[in-house]
């Protein structure tokens, strides 16, 4: 070999001489191919750099597989990744409550009411002790009430959750939910709920002393009643009486599991 | 639907001369159409699209499983080489139909949506849903093209090969994902968590079944078309088998048989 020459299928650094293609190799290109002529073209431009020695001639199938898992894997990897980490992104908040936190704890009013057995039932003297979560609704609610409700019932089952728990279910509709429409309906969920009601002017007062929106019934032209708007909070209230955060719709299961427990302890 | 239907119909009036179209690809057309259909519509469709995590899975499940493969096998050959010429996707579709393209990219898609992020995101507004339908069925038609693509060049040629990607591609990589679904404790999807119940199904129970139905749905099909394989490669080599003999075995006249079989000595 000559003084400066570059040794075969190696990079010479020499611009002005590039590597002498071999004469035996002929390139006919034929436009009856299956391909096509495009695609004979870059078969023959990958034999012109296999001559060259710019591309191993001994590729093989599977170098050409292990090529492609090494850049389609750390993409499956990634989605994984996204896949795992988005579902938890919630719980990564830095605060007391997942709920909305009231700035000033109000002391929870006690209001008497009438249970789903009749009885009167005081709001905050017969939960002495529990933590408190309070919820006004109706039983024909489609949406909001009945999620509600079964987030509260499937965190509530859940092992580990403290038992003094008790979920208050106050109507805004007590023409239509009497205490055994209210229990029918409660029992789909829990038998351990707490169904309450009242005459009309005693819930709006409720409704006034836990700072809630006043319901307030949709009526079409006929005057019938086709909806009602009410307010979409649970208010909670600790074993030390006082209602520190508040949930509104939606809430989910994550964020009850993560704050029932905090507030079973406040005592 | 109609995009598809009148397209298909519209190009079977321009088949080449003489070409008549088999009857069994048209009804395996139709056959992934009506699928599609059941997938989209009602009731699936809405339980999916707002309600239930596991009719979610389920139509994941139609729109890759059967709708993709049906599809891909009603298309005649010179519809599918005339549709990729047109609209210039002949190399496109060629880099995609290699394997391992091919499943990394529809598991890519698969692990996409179904991320909380991209359910909670797409499951949101009609649009969303849509185009979460449609890259389904685009995946679907992906992973299947190896093994079913009408252009035979684009199809995979050994049979142990198509039983390896129908096994990796189709029957275990999406057991991850269906995994995480079975054993959560909590529910992933925002979607279907905070959805009103039906037939008081919990969210938690709700997902479970959804994995399940993503762990276990596919098998029959993926074990279906592998058996379908084997069976189909036996019968190529014993084919091949036989004309091999036939081709080294010393060919008897008639007379040399008779006489074989008159005289038993010979």
């Amino acid at each position: 070999m000559a003084l400066g020459e570059a040794p075969p299928n190696r990079c010479s650094g020499s611009i002005k001489s590039p590597p002498q293609r071999p004469a035996s190799i002929s390139f006919a290109v034929s436009s009856k191919g299956p391909y096509g002529g495009v695609a004979q073209l870059v078969e023959r431009f990958g034999r012109i750099e296999e001559a060259r020695g710019s591309i191993p001639l001994t590729s093989t199938p599977f170098r050409k597989i292990l090529s492609r898992s090494l850049t389609g894997g750390p993409l499956l990897i990634a989605l994984m990744f996204v896949f795992l980490i988005s579902g938890c992104a919630e719980t990564a908040a830095e605060s007391t409550y997942s709920g909305l936190e009231v700035k000033q704890p109000q002391i929870m009013p006690d209001p008497v009411l009438i249970d789903t057995q009749g009885q009167s039932f005081s709001m905050r003297a017969d939960t002495k002790g529990a933590v408190r979560l309070v919820y006004f609704g109706f039983t024909t609610c489609p949406d909001i009430c009945p999620v509600h409700l079964s987030q509260l019932s499937d965190v509530l089952a859940r092992p580990g959750m403290p038992p003094n728990i008790k979920v208050l279910f106050v109507t805004v509709d007590p023409e239509t939910d009497t205490p055994q429409v209210m229990r029918s309906f409660l029992d789909n969920f829990s038998t351990e709920f707490i169904g309450l009601t009242g005459t009309k002017e005693m819930l709006v007062d409720v409704q006034q002393q836990f700072s809630a929106l006043i319901a307030t019934p949709a009526v079409d032209e006929n005057g019938e009643t086709t909806d009602i708007g009410h307010d979409g909070r649970v208010f909670a209230f600790a074993p030390d009486d006082l209602g520190r955060t508040q949930y509104p719709h939606p809430t989910r299961q994550t964020s009850w599991t993560r704050d029932l427990p905090i507030l079973a302890t406040l005592r | 639907m109609f995009s598809l239907i009148i397209p298909y119909f519209l190009f079977q009036r321009r088949a080449p001369k003489g070409y008549e179209a088999p009857k069994s690809q048209k009804r395996l057309f139709i056959a992934g159409l009506v699928l599609l259909w059941l997938a989209t519509d009602w009731p699936l469709g809405l339980l999916g699209a707002s309600y239930l995590a596991s009719a979610h899975m389920l139509q994941f499940l139609l729109y890759t499983m059967a709708v993709a493969p049906l599809l891909l096998l009603g298309v005649p050959e010179w519809m599918a080489r005339r549709i990729a010429g047109r609209l210039r996707l002949y190399r496109l579709l060629g880099r995609c139909a290699k394997p391992v393209v091919a499943g990394v990219l529809f598991n890519g898609m698969l692990i996409f949506t179904h991320s909380p992020w991209a359910v909670d995101t797409f499951r949101a507004s009609q649009f969303g849903s849509f185009g979460m339908d449609l890259l389904w069925l685009i995946g679907g038609l992906l992973v299947w093209t190896p093994l079913a693509s009408p252009i035979p060049e684009h199809r995979m040629t050994s049979y142990p090969g198509r039983m390896a990607f129908l096994f990796l591609a189709l029957g275990v990589i999406p057991a991850v994902p269906g995994g995480f679904l079975t054993f959560a404790t909590f529910p992933l999807y925002a979607t279907y968590e905070l959805a009103p119940r039906v037939h008081g199904l919990g969210a938690t129970t709700d997902q479970q079944l959804a994995g399940l139905v993503m762990k276990l749905g596919g098998i029959p099909v993926v074990w279906g078309t592998i058996v379908a394989l084997m069976y189909r490669w036996s019968e190529t080599s014993r084919a091949e088998g036989a004309a091999a003999r036939g081709l080294t075995a010393p060919t008897l006249s008639s007379e040399d048989l008779r006489q074989s079989n008159t005289d038993p000595d010979q």
